[in-house]
């Protein structure tokens, strides 16, 4: 196939990723703006901007719409489904609206939901759509420093008719944050009441980063709606991204490229945190987990337009 | 008015155990795959049958050696699946049996069909299991068919008392990965307003901007505001698919009243499930019929590996 | 300016509008009386209308039924549609979901009785439902009513239910009704109760035909009124079913017309229930096929086409239309007219350029390197990237003939050079104006950086001439190309040529997508029609192509087997093929042969052209390995002759006739 061959299906492609998946999120000037980043060094015939187009044509982006069906079903299999099955069984199998609801209903005054981080995060932000698109009262909500009740020394639980803890996040890459944020938190609660559940569930995850927390801190569920295996990493052995490609797209020179920009752009992991190495973006923003070349802004060293900008938090941590 | 996903659901283990519950009959669709061979193997019945369908083309020396299986014969769905229940004898005891089918080698005309033939049974509850794979081999090449639709009409058991007023019919296609069954179905019924219901959360992240971009090829046929304005429902969950079905008609009746009402599950065929239970519970004697593609052939396996496998309690009316 | 919102041409089917939205946005076709002129609404004699996908039958249809006769005349309808002459009961055959008449163990005659009765039933709630609506405005008594009533139950040999003097049109209808949800109930659970004792009340075509007769004879309003019967979709219908259709055909009554919208492949029987009679074009019906009466139309199609577009802008609100018929151009970038003794940008030509350079690939091995030095050199015309490929083109001629290769190029740099002077040598003035656009494309294919040019609304509506769904999917590519590329389509600026090329291919790989889906044939004739398009392909993009602007081929059906005979009118059937029914008669016999044509839609996908000039003859061999799978296996080496013959060094021969496959 010839590279013009490929550069029309591509755009093709694009056309309708951008019309009906991506919301209209960007243009094909938009495209074109941030392929003039990259350099076409025929010399070398390593067709660097083709290779660039074709992992944009991989890109997974999920929008506003996108976001909030996942936060339906974030609530809906890991809390919702697991409690109405238990009140089912608890009464005979019942299929009785008024008792189902009326137990239910009990069960989650019970639950309470946070985010994780801080309250200008992204894990946060979720809340208030995960309480809209969910119909939640807002009372359910808190902050964590609604947990536990420090008193001097003593500690108790604020509110010991919580039997439910449950954190909301987006992506969990490294699974570092949720490590860190919860360490403490989940220490206390567990020592107050050790029956007291306590639940960690996020829309995207590692399972490189879902393993990390369910080793390494006191969850006693940790769910997500995606699972990113290895086979999400863009240059992996097994890459999803490189299977069935056309003949004139090879998988080193695309990793060459994005390595050869990663290292200007965000030396430190210059293929994502943590080496995340993903092509995936979110509606509210794009994880540094992303390729930088998808994301980065411009520096003081080098000029850059991004495709899917990454809106940074000041102290660096990844989400 | 059920709510559907009060239905019951769960995760049964891939760790080599067998299943915990045990059947009076259990049924599954002879396929080639090892997911399909291992809930057999797991699944504990007095009577297991294999249903072997000839749209798989299967020789004699692929069919099983040891143990029982029906050659299922017959032009229609409704042929087939009735065959096997009356040269059976099952018809006589299924009332009352504690029945489990494996739905992952079904074709959808005839998963639809048995469920409906259960229902007019009389069989109150059934566990229907679906085993996900690890991958599919093609991606989003993935097609279930192949060689050419021959015709599309109203699945056996689905079929409508049509309205002859035409005028704010709605089909609601469940779009998969084959572009040429949804062009097929839309060019079908081309007079009716097109819901595209998308497999939302998908099985994988990535399968979701595939089924779009296979949407996209058809969409002359679904429509702009098909395409812009789709429906969700999870590509993994038959109640919620049946409750998302249920809230569309809603809200179509409460702009405009559905003449006719068509429905065309071409994704998962736990989507189908959900598809058909919307059905049986809401739809039955009314305007509205399930409608389905037909092709001669079958891939006999598109997938590799076993991933998750799922229980579903269906209880009827 | 006003901004457009949302896609103009997003309401592609008749589907999609509303009989509100027909009657809104109807565009006539100029030039006598329009549609009518093609519809023929008084004309008593059924008539069969034919048509391909997008040619635009239903909405044709829909647009002479009642409901918009009504809505034309709001108020006054009763006096207009007096003055019409004729009133439309418009339905589709999809609706009544007929696959469900048929199998579930019981025989076919039994199937055959019910399906003719609900058949009947459902008929005759139109027209009732028609008779309710009519009579809402008029000042028809109740005894006449009832009257009515009375005389319809008549219709029936059993009636459903009993008669008495209270009875209203309501009350039948309601009866019509039940009668229908009966036997629904009947059909549908026939597979379960595994009987199916349907009770037929009349006798076939008594209530199609007694009914209109009554209300024409009681209602004033209604007195010499034709009632039309515009049966949509009958390609839904299967073989059985449409001999009950063809019945009623040729037993029309009056005061009764029918006309049956249907696709071109449609028609499966024209047998009947009379003694297995057949009807016939000319005696019981007429047949029309739509998108050849749309093609034949020429300037008035033109006109009717940018009609179609003024009047989608119109609705979203643009109203900057000066009256001129061809305002709606402006808005789309038009390709330049190359001129040939000019350079054109981005294409090198002369020593270096790709044409001399492949020249030389050529020549390579088959000549000297001297003499190979002298021939580029002698034909390459640095600057006039035309007159090079002209020249070269020229050359091959030559040598596929056997003469003197340098002695040849000689002799075309000499008249080439001479024509650049005085641009007035006759015959390659020919050979420049019939290969042009063949050049071009050329150029443009081996400059890789090059697109395919398809822009101009004046090709736009030459590409979909017959189709004004295509025109209308053309247009909604372009638009939704455009606002991808972040142009401002109609609302600023024009659209630029690589949005429209692009829109065009968007259109053209759909329509090539829909030969996949055309029943059990569909794989055979996606294969079928890529051997062919891939053989004018290789015309147009050879070193000698033998026809200029090719895309059509001529050949005696007669030679051909059953097989390639009924794919190849498959082909036709889904406007894959248009058939040009003029034909062509042959050179040598003047038997004047069959001649088909590649539809337009398909040319940006294979880069193909969209006008039509050169015709090829194919012969029975090359045929049948197009289109009958069984000879599939021939077809590698016939087109490998093909090509050869058409490409440096012509190593089939010299004595080769133009357009002819040599045979071994």
């Amino acid at each position: 196939m010839q590279e013009i061959e490929l550069h029309d299906i591509l755009k093709k492609k694009l056309n309708y990723l951008c019309d009906y998946a991506w919301g209209h999120r960007i243009r094909w000037d938009d495209i074109c703006e941030w392929l003039e980043n990259f350099e076409n060094n025929t010399h070398d015939y390593n067709y660097g901007k083709i290779h660039m187009l074709f992992l944009l044509s991989q890109f997974m982006y999920f929008g506003d719409r996108e976001l909030r069906e996942m936060i339906k079903a974030l609530y809906r299999d890991k809390i919702r489904y697991n409690a109405i099955s238990k009140v089912r069984k608890e009464n005979n199998n019942t299929l009785d609206r008024d008792v189902i609801e009326s137990a239910y209903k009990d069960e989650l005054s019970k639950t309470r939901f946070l985010g994780v981080g801080n309250p200008s995060e992204s894990g946060t932000h979720l809340l208030y759509y995960f309480r809209q698109e969910n119909d939640l009262p807002k009372d359910l909500f808190i902050n964590s420093h609604k947990i536990i009740k420090r008193d001097g020394q003593s500690i108790s639980l604020l509110n010991d008719t919580v039997k439910h803890y449950v954190f909301i996040d987006d992506l969990s890459g490294s699974g570092t944050q949720a490590c860190d944020y919860s360490s403490d938190i989940l220490e206390d609660i567990k020592s107050l009441d050790p029956e007291v559940q306590v639940s960690y569930y996020v829309l995207f995850a590692t399972d490189e980063g879902l393993s990390k927390i369910r080793d390494e801190t006191l969850f006693d569920n940790v769910g997500c709606i995606f699972e990113l295996d290895k086979t999400f990493k863009a240059f992996d052995d097994n890459s999803r991204f490189f299977k069935n490609t056309p003949d004139i797209i090879k998988k080193n020179i695309a990793h060459q490229v994005s390595l050869k920009y990663g290292n200007m752009l965000y030396p430190d992991d210059p293929l994502g945190y943590k080496d995340g190495q993903l092509l995936l973006g979110l509606f509210h923003n794009t994880p540094d987990n992303t390729l930088p070349t998808i994301w980065s802004e411009s520096l003081s060293s080098i000029s850059w337009r991004p495709i899917f900008k990454r809106y940074h938090k000041n102290y660096g941590w990844s989400i | 008015m059920i709510d559907y996903t009060y239905f019951y659901k769960e995760e049964l283990p891939i760790d080599g155990s067998s299943f915990e519950t045990e059947y009076n009959v259990f049924i599954s669709a002879y396929n080639s795959s090892e997911r399909v061979r291992f809930v057999y193997e797991k699944s504990q019945a007095t009577n297991k049958t294999w249903l072997v369908f000839p749209e798989y083309n299967y020789s004699d020396e692929e069919l099983p050696t040891n143990e029982p299986y029906y050659i299922c014969t017959g032009n229609t769905e409704a042929d087939q699946i009735i065959g096997f229940f009356e040269s059976s004898g099952l018809v006589n005891e299924i009332e009352n049996s504690k029945i489990s089918i494996d739905i992952t080698g079904f074709m959808r005309p005839q998963l639809a069909f048995i469920l409906m033939y259960l229902y007019e049974k009389k069989v109150k509850k059934i566990d229907l299991i679906y085993s996900e794979p690890m991958k599919y081999k093609k991606k989003e090449n993935t097609q279930f068919s192949f060689g050419d639709v021959t015709h599309v009409k109203q699945v056996c058991g689905f079929e409508s008392s049509p309205n002859n007023d035409t005028s704010q019919d709605v089909l609601i296609v469940g779009s998969g990965y084959d572009h040429n069954l949804i062009k097929s179905v839309c060019n079908h019924k081309e007079h009716a307003k097109v819901i595209q219901v998308l497999g939302f959360p998908s099985l994988r992240p990535d399968m979701y901007q595939e089924n779009i971009l296979k949407a996209s090829i058809a969409a002359n046929e679904l429509g702009d505001d098909a395409m812009y304005n789709p429906r969700f429902a999870p590509a993994n969950d038959p109640f919620v698919t049946a409750s998302v079905l249920s809230q569309i008609v809603k809200e179509c009746n409460d702009k405009n009243m559905i003449t006719n009402l068509y429905l065309s599950p071409l994704s998962t065929k736990i989507q189908t499930i959900g598809f058909v239970l919307f059905f049986i519970y809401e739809l039955k004697g009314k305007s509205s019929s399930l409608i389905f593609p037909f092709f001669d052939k079958y891939e006999q396996e598109t997938s590799e590996g076993l991933h998750k496998i799922w229980k579903y309690t269906i209880e009827f009316p | 300016m006003k901004t457009i919102q949302n896609n103009p041409f997003s309401v592609v089917k008749a589907s999609d509008y509303t009989d509100e939205q027909i009657n809104q946005y109807w565009v006539d076709i100029p030039g006598g009386e329009g549609f009518s002129e093609i519809a023929k609404p008084l004309s008593e004699m059924p008539m069969i209308i034919l048509g391909g996908k997008g040619s635009g039958k239903t909405h044709l249809m829909r647009y002479f039924s009642y409901t918009l006769q009504k809505i034309r005349y709001g108020e006054s309808y009763i006096e207009k549609i007096k003055q019409d002459k004729y009133v439309g009961i418009y339905f589709r055959c999809g609706g009544l979901n007929s696959e469900r008449f048929g199998a579930k163990g019981f025989p076919m005659d039994v199937w055959k009785s019910i399906f003719a009765y609900y058949f009947d039933i459902w008929i005759s709630q139109l027209v009732v439902e028609f008779a309710i609506n009519y009579i809402e405005s008029s000042n028809i008594s109740i005894e006449v009513e009832n009257t009515i009533c009375k005389e319809i139950l008549n219709c029936f040999d059993v009636s459903p239910i009993p008669t008495n003097n209270d009875l209203t049109l309501t009350d039948i209808y309601k009866t019509l009704i039940n009668q229908q949800k009966e036997i629904d109930s009947k059909v549908n659970n026939s597979i379960f109760s595994k009987q199916l004792d349907v009770n037929i009340l009349s006798t076939q075509g008594r209530l199609v035909f007694g009914i209109p007769k009554i209300l024409e004879s009681h209602i004033e309003g209604l007195n010499n009124i034709l009632f039309v019967y515009l049966i949509d979709e009958l390609e839904n219908f299967n073989p059985e079913q449409q001999k009950y259709i063809q019945t009623l055909l040729r037993e029309r009554q009056h005061p009764c017309s029918i006309k049956i919208g249907v696709r071109s492949y449609g028609i499966k029987t024209y047998e009947t229930y009379a003694d297995g009679e057949e009807n016939r074009e000319g005696n019981e019906f007429e047949a029309i096929k739509l998108d050849d009466e749309l093609r034949a139309k020429n300037k008035d199609f033109d006109k009717f086409a940018r009609e179609l577009c003024i009047s989608r802008l119109k609705a979203c609100g643009l109203n900057d239309f000066s009256g001129d018929e061809k305002a709606v151009d402006k808005y789309f970038e038009e390709p330049k007219s190359i001129d040939e003794f000019g350079d054109i940008d981005k294409i090198t030509s002369g020593i270096k350029g790709k044409t001399i350079l492949s020249l030389h690939k050529k020549l390579k091995g088959n000549i000297d390197p001297g003499s190979l030095s002298k021939i580029a050199s002698l034909l390459s015309f640095k600057g006039t990237p035309i007159i090079e490929i002209a020249a070269v083109y020229a050359f091959y001629k030559c040598w596929s003939r056997g003469d003197d290769l340098v002695r040849s190029a000689e002799e075309i740099n000499k008249s080439y050079s001479s024509y650049l002077k005085n641009k007035n040598n006759k015959k390659i003035k020919e050979i420049i104006s019939h290969y042009k656009k063949d050049f071009i494309a050329q150029l443009r294919y081996v400059n890789k950086n090059q697109i395919q040019v398809y822009a101009g609304i004046k090709n736009i509506i030459d590409i979909s001439r017959g189709f004004p769904r295509h025109y209308l999917t053309i247009l909604k590519h372009i638009y939704q190309s455009s606002i991808f590329n972040a142009e401002t389509p109609f609302t600023s600026g024009v659209i630029s040529i690589r949005s429209q090329s692009e829109g065009i291919q968007q259109s053209s790989q759909w329509f090539y997508d829909e030969a996949r889906i055309a029943g059990e044939d569909g794989t055979t004739l996606k294969n079928a029609i890529n051997k062919l398009a891939e053989l004018f392909r290789i015309n147009r993009y050879s070193d000698k192509p033998t026809e200029c602007s090719l895309r059509a081929f001529y050949t005696d059906m007669s030679k051909l087997d059953n097989e390639t005979v009924r794919l190849i009118k498959l082909a036709h059937d889904w406007s894959l093929l248009i058939k040009d029914n003029k034909g062509r008669p042959d050179k040598n016999s003047g038997r004047l042969d069959d001649k088909y044509i590649l539809n337009a839609m398909l040319s940006s996908h294979w880069g193909l052209p969209i006008g039509l000039r050169g015709v090829i003859h194919l012969n029975a061999d090359m045929l049948r390995s197009i289109f009958n799978p069984l000879y599939e296996s021939e077809h590698e080496k016939l087109k490998k002759k093909f090509k050869s013959s058409r490409n440096a060094p012509f190593i089939m021969g010299n004595s080769m006739k133009q357009g002819e496959i040599p045979l071994d």
